[in-house]
């Protein structure tokens, strides 16, 4: 087709260092987990490390379904998933970003008037994507190989990965022909993904361990989920089980009916067109958008992030439903198996609670989720300047008011996002006379600092160092989450990454006495950085 | 930095609404403002002239305290642009070069949001009139809006605002020529009223048909400011005529092309030229005054002359005569430049501006 090559040339050209960034954020947290776990780990702690995981449906959900006790499959359990999901998002952010972005930034219409043919766009798009998914996942599988892991297995991982991506890049493509802005489309793309690894964290959590806890068999509803069936090829896994490259047949039969989708919509797609069509609106303000207290346009940003809050939040109130509908159940199930409980009765108080620990787990999420769009909208302040600075600021708009609006949302958008989870999952358990309020509560409770220091990272992003205003945050977020995941599993000489993480000091309620001065620390460390945002956003030149 | 006097030009106490001195603004190396000398009284619709990369639009974000300006002293409204951004805004309207609107909320919303964030709204039926005027649809989302149509949302807010001042930036970019005239009769209107406004543009018949006063900015610097008639009174006025080559007559820079004679006339010398031609029964003689592009043109142009005098020398050659010749004269003399460029009424660039961050794209 007419320029596919050079425009796949200018995407690849365009992504280099974004590619290079994510070559090392999954390649390298999968070698960083095989040499730690390799050297921290010999094979009785991964026994005990695999029967802990399969007698705790809570950790089931958030790394996966175990299919052996050998040095791979420990790794995989425990990061594949993550893997899985980061590769998604990297995918679903690619789409958008080379489809609907462009047609947003009017790049695409400045390409589409040249030389280029109807299809060269969509088609550089998706042969990029899939050098780039190729580089990803070949670097993975060649780290893999070279630190001494299996050959087949390695190969097979990097498959499940590539064909999540694959479907990830075209759930993308979907998104962007579907929604009219690229914001909307990234969020909803990245919903999608985060659902694959719920549904398959559901099923692993149902699953039925083995009667030695070397291995759990995964429930159905692994099948409804691309991540789902990558796990389910079990690369690593030790007798009698062995590894399946089947389940992964499904991903590019998935592939080629997303693919037939997207070539229809596209081929009855106008320029920027979209699905959904923007709809015509009210041909005069409400009275609230113009208000401004004191100089802060609560107004105009609580309109502008009203839709980004309220996805937050439904999502919360979605895994509310999980939650409450899901802790009975897998608490009953370890009840019925008496060798289970024994262990679990070993691991101390913190498992006494079954159900109480797997809500918590769940909260996890919603924590990250909760500090995620508390930050979302502190960041989004940068695009405002950008975008519409020059109008804001020349009407009677304090600086400090500006930031304190877009903080105020913020703080709104990351509790009610807490809130609704709680209230779900809360109404739902006490509708079956299980009556974990007061657990539920401080549960919540205890991610607030954590929150709050996210959203202070925001707003000090934004003050401070506004040209990495697009990932900074981010890679805060997720990496200090992943520190916090994965550092235990590195043995004591890593502990300090641990301890640098904020999601480390997060509060545990369920403990006999629980220990709030990590949260005291959260706190003061938010309302510091907060201050300093603060200053500095009102004294520098604001670029418009 | 000084405090400037405290105080309202327009309640009546008298003293200019916008004054810099010796304004700078760095940017790294930079020099976007490089000792800005500024004064616009009260009531004058004063023009802000300069190429792109001027530093008009950096002038008017220091004016506005988006910027802090790195030296000198600036004051609106005899307050502090920095300290004072927000009382001073709460009187101003403006109209930023580049207008984007938030895509997701419709024309109408947009002019009400920022009515009333600045907090000084006309009437409503000030808002009706302006909408209708201006031919807009303000029902639509801003993502559908064409370039024109949210220059038109911009300008409709800026005079649906009851200000003293109004900072329009290039306003027109993007506006067809009905809209035009809507845009000069609301400039009008609030002149009338008594409001003042400073209007950049690079659009001189604009500026011309509205602006009492007229500063020009080049690299940073006014370069002249004044009344339009005291700008003219300085300059020559361009003479054409078919007849005999001008010998022994006060015409300069002149253009021989076989009969047709080009040539420039200082103001005092007018009568004496008119008289020659007169005697030599010269034919389609036409006198014009110079018009404000000549007038910026020969600051924008000095640096090209300059530039060429440099790199010519700098080959050797003899720059004198090569410039009374009349193809060289023409590219270096700007007072003969008024063909083509004349017809467009845009001056050429100086460079890009900053690219343009634009969301919404879509024409209509």
């Amino acid at each position: 087709m007419d320029g596919t090559r050079l425009l796949l040339a200018a995407a690849l050209r365009r992504d280099r260092l974004s590619l290079a960034l994510w070559v090392i954020g999954v390649a390298g947290l999968w070698a960083a987990v095989v040499g730690g776990v390799g050297a921290a780990f010999d094979e009785e702690s991964r026994r005990g490390l695999v029967a802990l995981l399969a007698a705790q449906p809570a950790l089931l959900l958030l790394r996966g379904a175990p299919a052996g006790i050998g040095l791979g499959a420990v790794m995989f359990v425990s990061t594949f998933a993550y893997l899985a999901v980061m590769v998604g998002l990297m995918m679903t952010s690619f789409a958008v970003r080379h489809s609907r972005g462009d047609e947003d930034a009017g790049r695409a219409e400045l390409v589409r008037g040249t030389a280029v043919g109807r299809w060269a766009p969509l088609a550089a798009t998706l042969l990029a994507g899939a050098v780039e998914l190729a580089v990803v996942c070949g670097a993975t599988a060649a780290v893999s190989i070279a630190l001494g892991l299996d050959a087949t297995g390695s190969l097979l991982m990097a498959a499940a990965l590539a064909g999540v991506g694959a479907l990830a890049l075209l759930v993308g493509l979907l998104a962007a022909q579907a929604l009219p802005t690229s914001r909307a489309a990234n969020g909803a793309a990245a919903i999608v993904v985060g659902a694959w690894f719920l549904v398959r964290g559901i099923g692993d959590a149902l699953g039925e361990p083995s009667a030695d806890l070397t291995r759990v068999e995964a429930a159905w509803p692994v099948w409804l989920s691309p991540i789902g069936w990558g796990a389910q090829a079990h690369p690593f896994a030790d007798p009698p089980w062995s590894p399946d490259a089947t389940p992964l047949l499904l991903l590019p039969a998935a592939a080629l009916v997303l693919g037939a989708l997207v070539v229809l919509l596209e081929s009855r797609r106008e320029l920027g067109g979209s699905l959904l069509p923007e709809r015509g609106g009210r041909a005069a303000g409400g009275a609230i958008l113009g208000t401004a207290p004191g100089g802060a346009p609560l107004g105009l940003t609580a309109r502008l992030l009203f839709g980004a809050g309220l996805a937050w939040v439904l999502v919360a109130a979605a895994v509310g439903a999980i939650a409450g509908r899901l802790a009975p159940v897998v608490a009953s199930a370890l009840a019925d198996n008496p060798g289970l409980s024994r262990i679990v009765s070993t691991l101390g108080a913190e498992g006494d609670d079954t159900e109480g620990v797997f809500l918590s787990a769940l909260a996890a999420f919603i924590g990250l989720m909760a500090s995620a769009a508390a930050m979302q909208a502190a960041l989004r302040l940068r695009h405002e300047e950008l975008a519409h600075g020059e109008l804001v600021l020349a009407a009677a708009v304090r600086r400090t008011g500006w930031l304190a609006s877009h903080l105020l949302v913020g703080a709104v958008a990351g509790l009610a996002t807490l809130a609704s989870f709680t209230a779900v999952a809360g109404a739902s358990l006490s509708a079956a006379g299980d009556d974990r309020w007061g657990q539920l509560v401080a549960i919540a409770g205890a991610h607030v600092p954590l929150v709050a220091v996210y959203l202070a990272v925001g707003a000090a992003i934004v003050a401070f160092v506004p040209a990495a205003v697009a990932w900074l945050g981010w890679v805060l977020l997720v990496g200090l989450m992943l520190a916090g995941d994965f550092a235990p599993l590195f043995g004591e000489p890593w502990e300090w990454i641990e301890v640098l993480s904020p999601f480390h000091w997060i509060a545990n309620p369920l403990a006999a006495e629980p220990d709030w001065t990590g949260s005291r620390w959260l706190a003061a460390i938010a309302a510091a950085l907060l201050a300093a945002a603060a200053l500095r956003f009102s004294r520098r030149d604001a670029v418009v | 930095m000084t405090v400037a006097p405290r105080g309202s030009s327009v309640g009546g106490v008298p003293g200019p609404v916008i004054e810099t001195q010796g304004l700078e603004k760095r940017f790294g190396r930079v020099r976007a403002l490089d000792g800005l000398d500024l004064v616009v009284e009260q009531g004058q619709v004063h023009g802000f002239l300069g190429p792109n990369g001027a530093g008009k639009s950096t002038a008017i974000r220091v004016l506005l305290g988006m910027l802090r300006a790195t030296g000198g002293e600036a004051s609106v409204f005899g307050m502090h642009p920095w300290r004072d951004a927000v009382a001073i805004h709460r009187r101003v309207a403006t109209v930023p070069g580049d207008v984007t609107l938030w895509p997701g909320l419709t024309g109408g919303e947009a002019i009400d949001t920022l009515t009333r964030l600045r907090g000084h709204r006309a009437p409503a039926s000030d808002r009706a009139r302006l909408i209708e005027a201006f031919d807009l649809d303000p029902r639509r989302r801003a993502k559908a809006y064409s370039k024109g149509n949210r220059q038109k949302v911009a300008l409709i807010a800026a005079f649906a605002s009851e200000a003293d001042l109004y900072i329009l930036d290039e306003p027109t970019s993007g506006l067809d020529p009905l809209m035009e005239s809507v845009f000069q009769a609301e400039i009008r209107r609030v002149a009338q009223r008594g409001a003042t406004v400073l209007l950049s543009s690079h659009i001189l018949s604009e500026v011309e048909r509205l602006c009492d006063v007229v500063s020009i900015i080049r690299d940073g610097r006014i370069v002249e400011s004044g009344s339009l008639d005291q700008l003219r009174h300085l300059r020559h006025a361009v003479v054409a005529y078919r007849g005999p080559a001008p010998i022994g007559v006060p015409i300069v820079d002149v253009a021989v092309d076989g009969e047709r004679v080009r040539g420039s006339v200082a103001p005092d010398d007018v009568p004496a030229v008119l008289r020659w031609l007169g005697e030599r029964e010269a034919q389609a003689v036409t006198l014009t005054p110079p018009s404000l592009e000549e007038l910026f043109l020969r600051h924008y142009g000095d640096a090209e002359r300059v530039d060429r005098a440099r790199s010519e020398r700098a080959k050797g050659e003899r720059h004198g005569e090569e410039l009374l010749a009349p193809d060289v004269e023409a590219l270096a003399e700007p007072e003969e430049l008024t063909g083509p460029i004349a017809s467009t009424g845009v001056l050429p660039s100086a460079g890009p501006e900053p690219a343009a961050r634009r969301r919404g794209r879509h024409a209509e």
